[in-house]
């Protein structure tokens, strides 16, 4: 390529190097000569005044409370957050045991030895900031965990239904503090949950149920044979009193 | 006219209320203390106050200065108010009630009440006199 060629291509703007020569040592900033009063007084009264910035405007258009809550409305939403936000409800939404934990200060170790004890139970750890909390949950019918997320706090999703085994293990864990807890879609407090986890199974509740269900069926027949019932049994209760007599007559005679 | 080469001022700009806390949360000293119950109610509005004051009290930093003092959460759900129970090693109780204080507000009043008396034990150390090797010859 020839000079002129390369001279259109994109062009090199040279640094412009002056060497400023000083003495051995580097010039004095920081702690510069006090000059004579006289010269200090000159050096003062010659400073240029410089117009300020914000003249001329008044205070209420410089308010920062005022600037910082316009801002606050302009904020757009981060794009990923929103993303974390949707995916975090979804898994709210479809597990069957939420726990909702306060996060202690404690190292990985600490939380390491945490998210093993509930791997057992096969809960899954969740941590977003709170403002992703507000995104996931603000408007839908989950606002109410909402008083629960502010702090550090972590969330631990799992579908096995062990609220027993739960508040056992989350008392030998120092690092975590049990808030609160979803159990099939209903929002529990730590008082729910222990009552939640007193109640009997299934099979005994409903053995109860069929058995309330039956008893004013069972007390009508009860009220309804009770006359008959007790003139049966004064009978056979008159007839034990007289029958000994009777035999005892008849069998000296055979 | 003041004249300009005369030095005022800091050079550390405070950022206000979080350099507040950090030099709050430094001074922080668990020694004099024997049990602190924390007890809050997470669905009352003002139980965030005490969840920050409690990762304060959590710090490994803090909890080194006595490994002793035993600190407890109780998370109660019948929207009492917050409250912190201090007890002291000398059987002395001091309970925050904290509504409507912020965690400046309550680390410092412990600093004010609790820490500050272990700065004195180690002033009363600090005037024993220094023996020379000689000294504790004789």
């Amino acid at each position: 390529m020839s000079l002129t060629q390369v001279s259109r291509l994109l062009p090199m703007r040279n640094p412009i190097i002056m060497t400023v020569r000083t003495r051995t040592r580097a010039p004095n900033i920081k702690r510069p000569a006090v000059p004579h009063f006289t010269r200090a007084v000159v050096l003062e009264l010659t400073k240029p005044i410089h117009k300020k910035k914000d003249e001329g405007v008044h205070p209420r258009e410089n308010c920062m409370r005022k600037l910082r809550a316009i801002e606050g409305e302009m904020k757009q939403v981060n794009p990923y957050e929103q993303i974390l936000a949707n995916e975090f409800r979804e898994k709210i939404e479809n597990a069957k045991l939420v726990a909702i934990f306060h996060m202690l200060p404690t190292s990985e170790a600490g939380l390491f030895a945490a998210r093993l004890q509930l791997i057992k139970m096969n809960m899954k750890y969740i941590k977003h900031n709170n403002t992703i909390m507000r995104l996931a949950f603000m408007g839908t019918k989950y606002e109410a965990l909402l008083s629960l997320y502010k702090s550090t706090t972590c969330t631990f999703v799992g579908d096995e239904i062990a609220v027993a085994k739960l508040l056992k293990i989350q008392k030998k864990i120092s690092s975590l503090v049990l808030l609160g807890g979803i159990v099939e879609g209903r929002f529990m407090s730590v008082q729910d949950l222990q009552r939640y986890a007193n109640l009997p199974s299934l099979h005994t509740l409903q053995a109860q149920l069929v058995s309330i269900l039956g008893t004013p069926a069972q007390q009508l027949s009860q009220n309804l044979s009770a006359n008959q019932v007790e003139l049966s049994s004064a009978l056979s209760r008159y007839a034990d009193d007289t029958k000994p007599e009777d035999d005892s007559k008849a069998l000296p005679s055979s | 006219m003041a004249l300009p080469f005369l030095y005022h001022g800091s050079f550390s700009r405070s950022t206000g209320l979080f350099s507040a806390l950090a030099k709050q949360t430094k001074l922080l000293n668990l020694k004099p203390t024997k049990r602190i119950d924390f007890t809050f109610d997470p669905f009352t509005d003002n139980a965030h106050v005490v969840r920050n004051v409690v990762n304060y009290f959590y710090q490994d930093k803090v909890r080194d200065t006595n490994p002793k003092c035993l600190l407890k959460t109780n998370v109660v759900n019948d929207r009492s108010e917050p409250i912190i129970v201090v007890k002291l090693v000398d059987d002395k109780k001091i309970v925050f009630k904290t509504n409507n204080l912020s965690s400046l507000d309550i680390l410092v009043k412990y600093n004010e009440l609790v820490s500050s008396k272990v700065k004195v034990d180690e002033a009363v150390d600090a005037a024993k006199p220094v023996l020379t090797k000689s000294q504790k010859r004789r």
